[in-house]
């Protein structure tokens, strides 16, 4: 009951912040946008690339769009600036709840939220002839849904390790932009992973990035059998509990160096 | 004369406060700097190139020619980042908690020193970096450029980099009105990667589009194509012209927004 109570705070405490959630929404936008624009004008229709036609890749940079806002999390702010540089963690650990169940709280309505904005941004804007033509059948809808579940939480953890690194550095910027600058290259933020060279491809299977963002919206666009999506799943379970792993053995070694002054 | 030597003597001190501050944090400025610099220039120009991996031309843009608008956006972004960014993201954090007053009191122009007074010198690396790998760009794409089209690049690069700062002013100025909005600087990251782009890219979906982003989408790209001996002098007058008025339309909002500026924290 307690950890619903939580949830149901950090909901309302999202809409109190409307704009703000409104911006980060934009962003997301704004950057799949972008990149659909350059395709658009770049290929004809009935021309091909890479094996993706003219409408698969105006499909898959509309449902990124929605992967991104609904996937991608944005905690490593809110543990390492807010609450490990500027002293707030020491309220948390005062708390009977899990640290890591209330980053979840905190971070599961923002995306949810954004998550419903982007489906529906999506569907005003193939009115206006964008095309959108998603390619999956209704006995692949609970795979599609764990997808997205296991990419939002391999994003959560990935996220939440970024944060930790305020526990040593008081400078972690560049962490986090070295970890931007992956994500949009190996999860298929700029091109679709079938583009990129095979150097390129065979790097991004061998991280965590693809599984994030560019597998579910796959998943989505009817590019993966349902035994493509169950190994998938299979593989982003792995992934999650390695990463729960190292969160557990960050946060233990972290802890020890926090000393809730503030920076 | 005297009043230009004054700030002058003020910006001289900012530089040397920020000097002291990247040799006192060593670290930060070798991860959050160095790091940060080098995979943003090197991630600019790898999604140009994966983006035209298989297209030759695109919106009157040679692939060649993309790929030097990419390092030529690095350059820019790189100096920019310097003279500007840090004190930006500040901004949100000074308005929302009521350190204005601190800034408004002071007998200096309050614009300049809002976006003075922090100056991130490691982005020279970015910038430095940018312009290496121009250089590197032109030898290995063989494409030739005159002095005339290199200082008519560096020129109007100036005036899009008036433009840009204009801009960010606006929208940095809305804080007084919306102070909870600490993301602003990353909606203009954003809006700014639209100049990554040449503009028949966004007048090819929409002249609207085209018209409403002209601000983010023209401040680079004109300059390039100065530098690639393409500008026509509709492009010239649009760059300058529009530079300019955002400039004077950022001081007006500016002074404007002051009146309610309660300076209370929030």
């Amino acid at each position: 009951m307690k950890y619903l109570s939580i949830f149901n705070l950090y909901l309302q405490e999202m809409f109190t912040q409307r704009l703000r959630t409104v911006m980060w929404f934009l962003i997301g936008f704004i950057n799949s946008f972008v990149i659909l624009m350059y395709w658009r004008g770049a290929l004809s229709p009935g021309q091909t690339v890479g094996g993706w036609s003219y409408d698969q890749i105006q499909t898959y940079y509309l449902l990124l769009f929605v992967m991104h806002v609904l996937v991608i999390s944005h905690n490593e702010i809110f543990i390492g600036v807010h609450d490990i540089k500027n002293g707030f963690l020491s309220s948390h650990l005062m708390k009977p709840v899990s640290y890591l169940f209330t980053a979840l709280c905190r971070e599961t309505p923002a995306r949810v939220i954004q998550g419903i904005f982007g489906v529906v941004a999506i569907l005003i804007i193939s009115l206006f002839g964008f095309t959108l033509s998603v390619g999956f059948n209704a006995e692949q809808i609970p795979f599609i849904v764990l997808l997205i579940i296991g990419g939002y939480l391999i994003s959560f953890f990935m996220k939440a390790l970024l944060g930790f690194i305020a526990f040593w550095f008081t400078e972690t910027r560049g962490f986090s932009e070295l970890y931007d600058v992956l994500l949009l290259v190996f999860a298929g933020l700029v091109v679709p992973l079938d583009l990129l060279p095979p150097t390129f491809k065979t790097i991004a299977y061998a991280t965590p990035f693809p599984y994030i963002v560019y597998v579910p919206t796959a998943a989505l666009a009817g590019r993966m059998t349902s035994h493509e999506m169950i190994i998938a799943i299979g593989t982003q379970a792995l992934i999650c509990v390695a990463l729960y792993a190292i969160y557990k053995l960050t946060w233990n070694s972290g802890i020890k160096k926090y000393t809730g002054v503030g920076q | 004369m005297k009043t230009l030597k004054r700030y002058w003597n003020v910006y001289k001190s900012f530089l040397k406060i920020n000097a002291k501050q990247v040799v006192a944090y060593r670290m930060d400025t070798i991860i959050g700097g160095l790091l940060a610099s080098t995979v943003w220039t090197f991630l600019t120009i790898v999604s140009m190139y994966l983006l035209t991996l298989k297209i030759d031309n695109a919106f009157g843009w040679t692939r060649n020619e993309l790929i030097m608008l990419a390092c030529a956006y690095n350059m820019a972004v790189g100096f920019f980042s310097l003279l500007f960014m840090r004190a930006f993201q500040e901004l949100p954090m000074i308005i929302n908690r009521g350190w204005l007053d601190m800034y408004l009191l002071k007998p200096i122009d309050s614009q300049f020193s809002i976006t003075s007074h922090s100056i991130s010198l490691i982005s020279t690396i970015r910038g430095f970096m940018g312009i290496i790998i121009t250089i590197i760009a032109v030898h290995i794409l063989d494409i030739s450029v005159s002095p005339i089209e290199i200082i008519s690049f560096m020129v109007l690069l100036v005036f899009g980099g008036l433009l840009l700062y204009s801009t960010l002013y606006i929208l940095c100025t809305l804080l007084i009105w919306f102070p909870q909005l600490d993301n602003i600087t990353d909606v203009f990251y954003t809006l700014r990667a639209m100049g990554r782009f040449p503009g028949g890219m966004y007048r090819a979906n929409s002249e609207f589009l085209f018209i409403l982003f002209s601000p983010f989408i023209i401040p680079i790209a004109i300059p390039t194509r100065a530098l690639l001996g393409n500008i026509t002098s509709g492009e010239l007058f649009h760059l300058i012209g529009l530079s300019v008025a955002m400039f004077i339309a950022s001081r007006v909002f500016w002074k404007y927004a002051l009146r309610h500026y309660t300076s209370a924290s929030g």
